[in-house]
């Protein structure tokens, strides 16, 4: 009998082994992931802290996410980093880094002189507009947002989200939005998920009365940049793979990650801030 | 900076010092390994797509490994990532469930492997390991733990524990079968 099974399982292993088909050029394959992993090596430098979970999209689809309309008050979501960084932690918080040590934003290559998707040249180093405070208040807050994987909350903390606008038109941005959860476990301040997501919104108004309405995002791993393809904009995709390629001058975020840590602080003070799930559960 | 082209980003200057040879190796290794790592990840996880991401990320850290020092046996070292990459992202698993293939109507040897598969999908990842390397790879017990980092004894009560399963699935569809 116990040799029955082991003869079964032999055989059912080979069989189904049998059936896998190899596709594509494995070398251009295994190089695009050396060169993502150099990227998040990289990413890791620029924004100064570890990425723990680089594109974290569990089972996002290419396909725009049916969102709810989002009104959001331009700026709401990107208050003054140095005002938020000069607040002092009157609490017992102890991982605030200083603002200044961490804030390098790498100023992105010249781009292409078209694209389809912008009719004009755009800025393509993101500046703090209202239009930018709608985008990052969605990333952070809308669930639809957290749903697609942008801003994950695995600990239960809040999210913040530095990003690069890399190309726009009059109802699309596409974006390299860097997202860090932060959350309380006691009274430390603590870093949850983080994730690095090209993601393309799409909006009406313009301004401070910017309304986003869908979010759309590549899926993760071997799919990320046929999918990408499709979803950006030429010089989007352009930029987004310089950052890839493994040369300098690729997107970095207009918020570094004490940036993003200061603003924490100050929801903390704020009470906006509260304990995440404790994972290791102490 | 220099634009980087080798497979694992070897720059022309370190090609300059012998790195080409280097990276021709690595071409060489993956085009000529990586259906048989296909192969073997579809078994550890039971589904293509998470197959080809799992080997990818071997291949890379293979990779990158092999800018620093050349590992004796490239094909061992990428099997071993592959493996435990397996269980840890079982481990960190959130809800995803994957879809059991359909049950056949009818029983018979097909049915008794397809059932066999369908419990092989749920079985913890590190005795579904241990039971891929020991009946498809032909590994010995001692092999088996070298490569998943655990005792022999180990090694044989995760195979004892999945083969006991297996057989349970096994005897059930005897049973159908006879009645």
């Amino acid at each position: 009998m116990s040799e029955r099974i082991e003869d079964e399982l032999r055989a059912l292993l080979q069989g189904r082994a049998a059936t896998v088909a190899d596709v594509g050029d494995p070398v251009t394959s295994v190089q695009t992931g050396v060169r993502r992993a150099v990227a998040r090596r990289r990413l890791s430098v620029v924004v100064g802290v570890p990425v723990a979970a680089a594109a974290v999209v569990v089972g996002a689809s290419i396909l725009p996410h049916d969102a709810p309309q989002h009104q959001v008050h331009g700026g709401s979501g990107a208050p003054s980093a140095g005002a938020a960084a000069s607040a002092t932690a009157s609490t017992s918080l102890s991982l605030v880094a200083p603002a200044a040590t961490l804030s390098a934003v790498v100023t992105p290559p010249a781009a292409p002189a078209t694209s389809p998707l912008s009719p004009s040249p755009t800025t393509s180093v993101t500046a703090q507009t209202p239009q930018v405070g709608v985008f990052r208040t969605y990333l952070e807050d809308n669930p639809a947002a957290h749903q697609v994987g942008v801003s994950f909350a695995g600990y239960g903390g809040r999210v913040y989200c530095g990003l690069q606008v890399l190309d726009q038109s009059a109802h699309q941005a596409d974006l390299a939005a860097f997202c860090q959860e932060f959350y309380l476990k006691g009274t430390v301040l603590t870093e949850g998920s983080g994730s690095f997501v090209p993601a393309r919104l799409t909006f009406t108004g313009a301004g401070a009365a910017t309304r986003v309405n869908a979010i759309a995002v590549p899926r993760d791993g071997h799919p990320l940049l046929a999918d990408l393809k499709k979803l950006f904009s030429p010089l989007a995709y352009g930029r987004w793979l310089r950052f890839y390629d493994g040369e300098l001058g690729g997107p970095g975020v207009d918020e570094s990650a004490a940036e993003l840590k200061a603003r924490a602080v100050a929801d903390v003070q704020s009470g906006r801030l509260h304990a995440g799930i404790n994972k290791s559960g102490s | 900076m220099g634009r980087v082209g080798g497979l694992c980003l070897v720059t022309d200057a370190v090609r300059g010092q012998g790195g080409g040879g280097v990276d021709d190796d690595i071409r060489e290794f993956v085009r000529a390994r990586h259906s048989s790592l296909l192969r073997r990840a579809y078994l550890l996880t039971g589904n293509r797509e998470v197959a080809a991401d799992l080997v990818q990320d071997a291949l890379v850290r293979c990779c990158i490994a092999w800018r620093r020092r050349p590992p004796d046996n490239p094909e061992a070292y990428a099997l071993k990532v592959m493996v435990n990459a397996q269980i840890s992202r079982w481990h960190r698993r959130r809800t995803v469930e994957l879809p059991m293939a359909e049950l056949p109507d009818q029983a018979g040897p097909e049915a008794a492997q397809d059932e066999i598969w369908a419990v092989l999908q749920h079985v913890a990842p590190r005795q579904r390991a241990v039971l891929v390397l020991r009946y498809y790879e032909g590994m010995t017990e001692g092999e088996i733990a070298e490569v998943l980092g655990v005792s022999i004894g180990t090694v044989r009560s995760q195979s004892a524990k999945g083969l006991t399963r297996l057989r349970l699935v096994l005897d059930r569809v005897n049973q159908e079968e006879r009645t």
